[in-house]
């Protein structure tokens, strides 16, 4: 009954949301104001290296698709040339559209560490010009988000809206302003799959990818995007919405075939992005050994796939995720995987680091690791809001988890969450925050160390994490907001040597900034504050 | 004496007509169904020439073997790396050595001489892995099978066989009737109440023939299912509890979503099925007690015929209604016993969806046994004096 209702109150709703999402909110108006404008769905996902983007969009008439981009600082124009093809909705009967075609471009050679002005189109039609960074390798950033989901929220959850389709899309916005001003400087965003919810009607499924794509920030920010279950739902349509770097025609692909694994490299990190919706675990196992055969110096090998193996929310004892948690393993042991992060659970959990299906070692509060053995298997939470899962049931010990043994973190607050993660030379590090409105709270942190012989973990480390009370280090000063009262800040190396002491200040609970001393070079540190009224911190991890 | 015989001769042969004929309709209607049955949701596919395949397996020798005590569960975990030939499938008759990683998930030890069951996951043509899945169990289960429809066939000698073949047909209805009824979308109240009738009448015709004892059962059951399901009804609606509170929502509202399948009646037809044993057993009972006593003395008349089924009905009631109690909790042993470890506060552990629906199941169950008593135990005193006088029916 809820179901056919849900279907109707799309239908019903349809028009507003065209209305809504074309016009009434800010940053979509480039965005098709129906199906087939020039631009419609224009989406950009990380190129094979950091020199390279690809471009997608969609057009109601087939010509060859062009992107032209030049440095925003002037010089001369690149065109740049791809092919279209004939997409279609694929429901179940395997009927066609009306004929709408997806436009794929790659742009390569493009320069680190600078801005470009660009625009998409054919001969004479040109969408509006928009502009894209290029960012520095050697140690970058990349936001991590989990299921955006977009028309899933039901009832209960978007009581503050009864329109679903409104209220996930303004979430998803406020997702992608808020994680784009803490991580100001992201190289991309890799997004874990479920990018919308799919239902049964073509016209519901469009206004959904409206949603997805509506944030402006997107224009300017490479997704590199994951099949989800419910976007496998969708058939073949699912792939034609993006243009994803080296993807295999054949390995990881599902029965639909268009939507194999595909990798890209950024720097020394190697992401290797496979489809968890096929069911053989050799198939991905073929395509990581290509994807590290032809990037044999990765030092960070990275593999996102949607249905998470290590979380425990409502998924984690499904008949499916049983499988896949006996089958997938074995094969990043194989390879050496660092980190493998996932969605599809709907909630924030943090492994151990695992080797051969176990945890390596369940001792002690680590919020970092040197040279560890094993892979962390990360799962996050809605990047939306539109859909929370709880603590399964089974693991619930009057409110705490109890088990499984597998993770380390597990947290859930009904907020939506996004990840910032910085791969530098020696360290791959992940700091997780919680939106409410605009304000983030930093939930859980964790780093990798690898190579570092000098780097020892400091004995008197803590983190407390859910204070109410956040830092912000950059090279010159410190942001600290939420402290109450006379505060003593210092600054800590990794390995537990005070490398400043700021001294006593008074804080009101604003944001209140407090230069250093002399500036930091990037890198870990610990930061430590005492006399507050509220939150102190005796060590927590702070990353510059 | 002999004419009766006669007489009890042709009506049983009668019965096992009939119920021949029924039995032979449904498996028409079953094979109707799942003839036409189409896997509509895809959990997960793969591209041409990749697969994934569970086959029989022997264990010829551990070649390696790393393994420890896990000190929180006594587990072994580590790794095994283990010569096997292939038994099944495209692979049959290969040796092939593979690894075993033993963890939470997987915890298969293979000994040399086990028989296990391998996954052989392909990728194209020329790359597979094979790794050990689960202990192959197939041939214990088929033998406890055979062990208890030998016993049942010993002790209760032709009735038991009858008796296997009732549950024959109950098991097949289900697979085969009911399961893909709810596929198809039919309401799967309507469909339970249905496959309940048809199963009842199958089962209990084929125990004792159509007699007098087993109609006066079977207006009774179905008597008992009727107020079971009505008391359902309502329960579910003031507890506000439906397939939507069961574990397996989530993924059956996707199967929904392509199927039209009704999650929401879901709960209502497992309950109904789960306390139709109970029902039909304490039914059978009672009419066929007020049958040996009206064949002691058939002066006995309808207030007299009552009271004893009633008697008999009482001292059975507490027993049934306990058993029906006995198996939720049997099947429900592994949250009962993590509640009362975590010591959940009252109005989390009232409040747990799946305490409701076993408290729901439970009491409906009982009620519909209880409330049975007194139906069947009128329907007997009622139907059979009045049938067994008149030649016809006598049983």
């Amino acid at each position: 009954m809820s179901l056919k209702l849900g279907k109707f109150r799309n239908v019903l709703l349809a028009p507003l949301a065209i209305a809504l999402l074309s016009t009434a909110q800010p940053g979509i108006a480039d965005v098709p104001d129906a199906v087939h404008a020039p631009n419609s769905w224009l989406n950009i996902t990380p190129g094979s290296d950091a020199s390279q983007l690809c471009f997608s969009w969609a057009t109601s008439t087939s010509h060859t698709p062009a992107v032209q981009i030049v440095k925003t600082a002037g010089g001369d124009t690149a065109t740049f040339t791809g092919v279209d093809s004939l997409a279609y909705y694929d429901t179940t009967t395997g009927k066609l559209s009306a004929g709408w075609y997806q436009n794929k471009v790659a742009v390569t050679g493009l320069a680190l560490s600078t801005n470009y002005t660009y625009r998409v189109g054919y001969g004479t039609t040109w969408s509006d010009f928009h502009t894209i960074q290029t960012r520095d390798t050697s140690s970058f950033t990349f936001i991590a988000v989990g299921d955006p989901q977009i028309g899933a929220s039901t009832g209960g959850i978007a009581a503050q809206d009864s329109n679903v389709l409104r209220y996930d899309t303004v979430g998803w916005q406020n997702a992608m302003t808020v994680a784009t001003q803490t991580v100001s400087s992201a190289s991309f965003i890799l997004s874990l799959g479920d990018q919308i919810d799919n239902t049964t009607s073509r016209a519901g499924v469009e206004l959904q990818y409206n949603g997805y794509f509506s944030p402006s920030q997107l224009l300017g920010l490479p997704v590199a995007t994951i099949e989800g279950n419910h976007d496998y739902g969708l058939g073949h349509y699912y792939a034609y919405h993006y243009n994803l770097p080296n993807q295999s025609a054949l390995d990881g692909a599902t029965a639909f075939g268009n939507d194999g694994d595909y990798w890209f490299a950024y720097g020394q990190a190697l992401f290797m992005v496979i489809n968890s919706n096929t069911q053989s675990a050799t198939t991905h196992d073929v395509f990581i050994g290509q994807a590290i055969t032809a990037n044999p110096n990765a030092k960070w090998k990275i593999v996102s796939f949607h249905h998470s193996l290590y979380s425990e929310a409502d998924h984690a004892l499904d008949a499916d995720i049983v499988f896949r948690r006996s089958a997938y393993p074995p094969v990043f042991d194989k390879y050496g995987i660092d980190v493998v992060m996932s969605g599809h659970d709907h909630s924030y959990t943090r492994s151990y680091q695992m080797l051969g299906g176990m945890p390596v070692s369940r001792a002690g509060d680590s919020v970092m690791a040197v040279n560890p053995q094993g892979t962390l298997y990360m799962t996050f939470n809605s990047g939306s809001g539109s859909k929370y899962y709880q603590l399964n049931s089974a693991y619930v010990v009057n409110g705490q988890p109890a088990y499984p043994v597998y993770s380390k973190v597990y947290w859930q607050q009904n907020e939506p969450t996004f990840s910032r993660v910085k791969i530098h030379a020696d360290t791959f590090s992940i700091v997780t925050y919680a939106i409410n409105s605009n304000v983030t709270t930093a939930i859980d942190g964790y780093t990798i160390v690898k190579n570092s012989s000098s780097l020892a973990m400091p004995t008197n480390k803590a983190r407390l994490f859910n204070c109410p009370v956040t830092a912000r280090l950059s090279r010159s000063s410190l942001v600290v907001q939420g402290l109450d009262g006379t505060a003593r800040l210092e600054i800590f190396s990794a390995s537990g040597a005070q490398v400043q002491d700021l001294g006593n200040k008074l804080f009101n609970g604003s944001a209140q900034e407090v230069p250093l001393k002399r500036s930091l070079p990037c890198g870990f540190y610990l930061l430590r504050i005492t006399g507050a009224r509220n939150g102190n911190i005796p060590l927590a991890w702070i990353q510059l | 004496m002999v004419g009766v015989k006669l007489k009890k001769l042709e009506v049983g042969k009668v019965g096992y007509a009939l119920a021949g004929a029924a039995s032979l309709a449904i498996y028409v209607a079953l094979t109707f169904f799942s003839y036409t049955h189409t896997r509509i949701h895809h959990l997960y596919s793969s591209a041409p020439g990749s697969y994934v395949r569970y086959e029989k397996a022997h264990v010829l020798e551990v070649e390696q073997e790393s393994l420890t005590k896990d000190p929180a569960t006594g587990f072994d975990v580590g790794y095994q790396t283990v010569k096997i030939r292939v038994l099944s499938g495209e692979h049959k008759g290969e040796v092939m050595s593979v690894r075993n990683t033993l963890n939470y998930t997987t915890n298969v030890r293979a000994r040399p001489g086990a028989g296990v069951i391998v996954c052989i996951d392909t990728a194209n043509k020329s790359t597979y892995d094979c790794w050990i899945y689960s202990y192959d169990r197939g041939p214990y289960l088929y033998l406890l099978l055979g062990l208890f429809v030998a016993v049942l066939s010993i002790v209760g000698g032709s009735r038991g066989v009858r008796s296997v073949l009732g549950i024959v047909f109950t098991f097949t209805g289900i697979i085969f009737l009911f399961i893909p009824m709810l596929y198809r979308g039919y309401s799967p109240a309507l469909a339970a109440i249905g496959v309940v009738m048809v199963t009842l009448c199958v089962t209990l015709v084929l125990l004792g023939g159509l007699t007098t004892k087993v109609l006066a059962a079977l207006l009774g059951t179905i008597s008992g299912v009727v107020i079971s399901g009505l008391f359902l009804f309502f329960a579910l609606r003031i507890t506000h509890l439906s397939g939507f509170s069961t574990n397996e929502a989530d993924t059956l509202i996707q199967i929904a979503g392509k199927t039209h399948m009704k999650v929401a009646e879901l709960l209502f037809a497992a309950i109904l099925i789960s306390s139709l044993g109970a029902i039909m057993d304490i039914a059978i009972s009672i009419a066929a007690s007020v049958h040996e006593v009206y064949q002691r003395n058939s002066s006995l008349g309808l207030k007299e015929l009552f009271a004893s089924g009633m008697n008999v009905g009482r001292d059975m009631m507490g027993t049934m209604a306990n058993t029906l109690i006995i198996a939720f909790t049997g099947t429900s042993l592994n949250i009962l016993v993590l509640l009362y470890s975590w010591d959940v506060r009252y109005y989390q552990l009232i409040n747990n969806n799946m305490i409701g629906i076993y408290i729901v199941q439970a009491v409906s169950g009982s009620i519909a046994v209880i409330l049975t008593v007194p139906l069947v135990a009128f329907f007997s005193a009622r139907l059979i004096p009045a049938l067994e006088s008149s030649p016809r029916l006598r049983g």
